[in-house]
């Protein structure tokens, strides 16, 4: 990469650095620390959560699924509107005004002690483990095109990441965040505006021919359990798994709390309302122009150039044979595409464009099977797509600016995770059953250990990504075991008659539903997990009921301790 | 309007139908714009 480039990065990494660091003042409190003492702008906070989904998987992984599968994926999110809504006027104000420091604290004056701190250690392992792999994605893949042990690159994200974390506290997260966000937003408009430029056909021509190819098919009405994006499943199972991640996890609920006003906390929700769906659009479409621009210009065989090095040098004749017909099937694809964007395009015409499309993709299937083949491990590049096309097409400076976007959706979504582990860590497990008594200098010090503590996890996590590459799927996998369950259980929390022992009994049955569909129909997609696992928890806590749990031996939970 | 233990339900909270409202016709005019890019172009 260039020098400029380079300099465009470390300037950013530095500036953000310096910000969030400039944050802690204020932090000498732990409701500074952990909720910015109730007293962030409402689009502050918006921003920041928007900030905090978006990780670098989202700007190398979405824009590249947009590449090769085209919009469908943006009906994963046509339920998150209407959680939103939901939450704003159930779950957003209750926790606001209960002045709670995490969505857990609130299970144990509602329920008991049991269901809190199962809850919250089933957050801890899996967002623990989900952070190490938001800072491996975009490293993996920084090495390949760099050359760099995978070290060097978890180092890059993570170490300016959990120093302003650990120092700023959430204060730091949601500013950075903010700054974070107005980068990746105009990182993904420039690349846009340089694809329509450089793309040699009109932008109308430009999406008829993604048109063709299927890359512009949004909506998919069959009610099919085993498709993952259709549209029921985005307004079905897409609002359950929204509920629980914006009503009940607590790198969501963190955000909201420190919300200057029960109105601002729901302002800032709407931000991602009306914002998250034009947004994901807007990164797919990225994708899907970069798409048509490989029509016109010459695309690598492979765009993990560790695969590339690697086929080349086990056989070179086989490597040589098949890039000649990857570069005949790429020109006679041209030829078809200029066809669809003649202004007197007919329906034969786009039928061949499509054929063409599909005699590409065989060939490199083939040249991935053999990838495969080679290096022993699994050879999807979609990550790759994007990265090779800023590293090779995007004039100097822009490239460097959106290799900076990357790392900011990184830095962003990990500090918003590491202040939420902290908070757990602390607020849960350590002031609930090892020091129940102690001040807040002390609470302080601990906190900012346990983000510190929870960052060197991560980056042991992320740099040892690829040997630990079955457990973690194992882990997320799990993950989506019990997101709706922890829903149903809030969902109790607001029916009066549901009881203590009906909410834990419920939780680990609706665990146990999920996991048994998961086993006797694996076909399901994993968005109905979440519809299974809240109603399986809601039905069995109604049923058995209770009444209502006493706080036998806790502590209450106010902000006043 | 909540008490301190249990949350309000969304039929019962005055401003839920106006919130939904807005929300859901800023969502059905992103759907309509998907929709039209759909026909246009992918049909």
């Amino acid at each position: 990469m260039h020098w400029i480039n380079w300099a465009i990065v470390i300037a950013w990494l530095l500036y953000v650095s310096i910000d969030g660091i400039r944050r802690s003042r204020g932090t000498n409190k732990l409701e500074g620390y952990f909720l910015g003492g109730r007293s962030l702008p409402w689009w502050v906070v918006g921003l920041s959560v928007m900030a905090t989904q978006l990780s670098a998987v989202t700007m190398i992984g979405t824009t590249g699924q947009g590449a090769v599968d085209g919009m469908r994926f943006v009906q994963f999110y046509f339920g998150l509107p209407i959680a939103l809504v939901i939450l704003g006027v159930t779950i957003v104000p209750f926790l606001h005004r209960a002045k709670v420091y995490t969505a857990y604290e609130f299970l144990e004056r509602r329920f008991d002690a049991k269901t809190r701190s199962l809850t919250s250690v089933l957050f801890l392992v899996s967002r623990g483990l989900s952070c190490g792999t938001i800072i491996a994605a975009p490293a993996v893949v920084f090495s390949a095109i760099f050359g760099w042990p995978v070290g060097w690159s978890v180092a890059l994200i993570g170490v300016p990441t959990v120093i302003y974390t650990m120092i700023g506290g959430v204060q730091a997260v949601a500013w950075t965040d903010v700054k974070q966000m107005v980068l990746v937003v105009s990182a993904l408009v420039a690349v846009v505006i340089v694809l329509l430029l450089r793309i040699p056909v009109s932008p109308d021509a430009a999406l008829h021919i993604a048109g063709a190819a299927g890359r512009l098919r949004v909506f998919d009405f069959n009610f099919k359990l085993s498709e993952t994006y259709t549209f029921w499943s985005g307004i079905i199972g897409g609002t359950f798994l929204m509920l629980s991640y914006f009503g009940t996890d607590q790198s969501q609920v963190q955000r909201y709390l420190t919300a200057k006003s029960v109105d601002e906390a729901r302002s800032s929700h709407l931000i991602s309302a009306y914002w998250k769906i034009p947004l994901q659009a807007l990164i797919l479409l990225v994708g899907v122009l970069v798409f048509v621009f490989y029509i016109f210009v010459s695309p690598p065989m492979y765009y993990n150039p560790a695969q590339d090095r690697a086929v080349r040098a086990a056989d070179p004749a086989a490597y040589a044979a098949l890039d000649t017909r990857y570069r005949a099937a790429f020109n006679a694809r041209q030829q078809a595409a200029r066809a669809v964007a003649a202004p007197e395009a007919t329906a034969e015409n786009r039928s061949a464009f499509a054929l063409s499309e599909k005699a590409m993709v065989a060939v490199r299937t083939e040249a991935l099977k053999t990838a495969e083949a080679v290096t022993g491990q699994p050879s999807k590049d979609v990550n790759y797509i994007i990265p090779h096309f800023v590293l090779s097409e995007l004039p100097i400076g822009l490239a460097g600016l959106f290799i900076a976007a990357v790392i900011a959706a990184a830095m962003s979504a990990v500090s918003g995770e590491l202040a939420s582990l902290s908070s757990t860590t602390v607020i849960d497990l350590y002031r609930r059953w090892v020091a129940p008594d102690a001040d807040d200098t002390h609470y302080l010090k601990v906190s900012r250990a346990a983000t510190g503590l929870w960052g060197v996890f991560a980056c042991i996590v992320a740099t040892f990504a690829a040997t630990l590459g079955s457990l973690i799927e194992v882990v997320n996998r799990y993950g989506s075991f019990f997101y709706g369950s922890i829903l149903g259980v809030f969902i109790l929390a607001m029916v009066p008659r549901a009881g203590a022992n009906g909410a834990f009994v419920g939780l680990i049955l609706g665990m146990s539903a999920v996991a048994g569909v998961n086993h006797w129909a694996p076909e399901v997609a994993f968005l109905w997990y979440n519809v299974v696992g809240a109603v399986t928890v809601v039905t069995v806590g109604l049923l058995i009921g209770g009444g209502r749990a006493q706080n036998s031996g806790a502590r209450p939970v106010t902000i006043s301790e | 309007m909540n008490d301190a233990s249990t949350p309000s339900t969304p039929s019962t909270h005055p401003r839920f139908r106006v919130l939904l409202l807005r929300v859901l016709g800023a969502e059905l005019m992103v759907w309509i714009l998907l929709w039209l890019l759909q026909s246009r172009y992918a049909s």
